[in-house]
């Protein structure tokens, strides 16, 4: 379990770190985001097969323009899918049939038959919505959306507070891991319950760092903020 | 000559702790001296350093910026200090290099004078061919440069210098050492901590010896 959470935490930071990474101006930052956002909320409304397919060419398609993101986005795929497969368990036997409440559990006529092709379609549903978001982002960075969003008074505020979480937040999921491999570490035995105790005490000491990291990092915008937060970036 | 900066019988004590971590410290900075406070590891440097740019407010005593309560200058005098925290990475807000760089500035100055500021500032630390990258693709020596490039780009008045060699590769610490000595040439006033007894060439005007949050000697 533990080998499992610290892999998902790292990958997690390394994803993130990635959007980060590139700083080198692209062109048509627009027009490309504004698709995958389109993209990505027309895939999470509707169940036809041939949205799915454009959604999915146009990932390829930034795949094979991009060197490296397939290594990248294969991983994202495979958190997508064991989430979206956990969460979409229940369709299995419920079907399409609506649930809403206790009442609905128990009385429900279970459709196996329906189960099983509402469960695929739910799983691609909710792994390829994020998709061309997530691959659009590798591709141009996040510097370089950040510099076009920053040109739209109404998104600054959103953009500079956007860029402070997407940098700092790696470094809270690596600091969680280094917790949980220093608990592992003193771990001679492999059982659950010495698993569990270990996993269970780093919620505590993450809140603890996370206060204490908001403090530090809210007085290094202090000391250098001198009447208000000037959201601006060289465009 | 004339004091700049000076701590009356601070004390301050973290929210939830029952020790103080700086007990009744008092001390004077001089205009364009270097001063250094040196002590172990969670004596209180940083705190001290803290109190001194006015970012943590004391609960005994009070510091004095040109001999006047500083709580009650800010944040209109917060362009005069300068402060490098001893974590670099807290100091990346910005998307890339150049916009870290350019945050003082462009709170202070039109955007002519800043890419001027941003770009004198990045040559003076070695450091132009960074300017497009992200700051989070950064090494820890090369973000601890755009650090202290992020708060001389504002030419601020006095420089708080927290353990600013700590985890540095050689070839940075000689960048920054050579840096630190320039700025004290053009007359800056620097303060500076540092958990060991030596500082590597730097000339310290005045010392601070701090344990346990007690200043032990000051000369």
């Amino acid at each position: 379990m533990n080998k499992i959470i610290s892999r998902f935490l790292r990958d997690l930071a390394e994803i993130v770190d990635r959007i980060n990474v590139d700083g080198r101006p692209r062109k048509a930052v627009v027009p490309m985001f504004t698709v995958s956002v389109i993209l990505t909320f027309l895939v999470s409304i509707m169940d036809d097969p041939r949205i799915w397919l454009v959604a999915s060419a146009y990932v390829i398609i930034l795949i094979i323009a991009s060197r490296h993101m397939l290594r990248f986005i294969s991983k994202a795929i495979l958190y997508l899918v064991f989430l979206s497969v956990i969460i979409g368990l229940p369709i299995l036997v419920t079907g399409n049939t609506s649930i809403n409440s206790i009442h609905d559990i128990v009385t429900v006529r279970y459709q196996l038959s329906t189960g099983l092709p509402e469960f695929v379609k739910f799983v691609v549903r909710v792994t390829l919505a994020p998709l061309p978001l997530i691959a659009t982002l590798y591709f141009i960075g996040w510097p370089n959306l950040a510099r076009q969003l920053y040109s739209v008074p109404l998104l600054r505020k959103i953009t500079a507070l956007t860029t402070i979480f997407i940098l700092h937040l790696p470094r809270l999921l690596r600091h969680t891991l280094s917790l949980l491999l220093a608990r592992e570490a003193r771990h001679f035995d492999n059982s659950l319950k010495r698993q569990w105790k270990s996993l269970s005490t780093v919620v505590g000491d993450l809140i603890i760092t996370s206060a204490s990291y908001s403090r530090k990092l809210q007085q290094a915008i202090e000391a250098r903020t001198f009447n208000e937060y000037p959201f601006e970036v060289r465009r | 000559m004339a004091i700049i900066l000076e701590v009356k019988n601070v004390t301050y004590t973290y929210p939830g702790e029952k020790e103080p971590a700086i007990k009744d410290v008092s001390l004077a900075v001089s205009e364009g001296e270097i001063t250094c406070i040196k002590g172990p590891n969670g004596s209180g440097k940083t705190t001290l350093l803290l109190v001194m740019a006015g970012l943590l407010r004391p609960e005994k005593g009070a510091v004095y910026y040109r001999g006047s309560p500083l709580i009650d200058q800010l944040p209109h005098v917060r362009s005069k200090f300068g402060i490098l925290f001893q974590n670099p990475e807290l100091m990346m807000i910005n998307p890339t290099v150049y916009d870290e760089i350019a945050y003082g500035p462009r709170q202070l100055y039109d955007e002519d004078t800043v890419h001027r500021k941003v770009t004198v500032t990045a040559r003076l630390l070695g450091i132009t061919k960074l300017l497009e990258k992200s700051t989070a693709s950064l090494s820890y020596g090369e973000k601890k440069l755009v650090a202290i490039a992020s708060i001389l780009s504002y030419d601020p008045e006095i420089l708080l210098l927290d353990e600013p060699f700590s985890n540095l590769h050689p070839s940075k610490l000689e960048t920054l050492t050579r840096i630190i000595i320039n700025q004290a040439e053009q007359g800056k006033t620097i303060v500076i901590t540092s958990p060991g007894e030596s500082l590597p060439n730097i000339r310290c005007d005045r010392t601070a010896f701090i344990e346990d949050g007690v200043l032990i000697k000051y000369s």
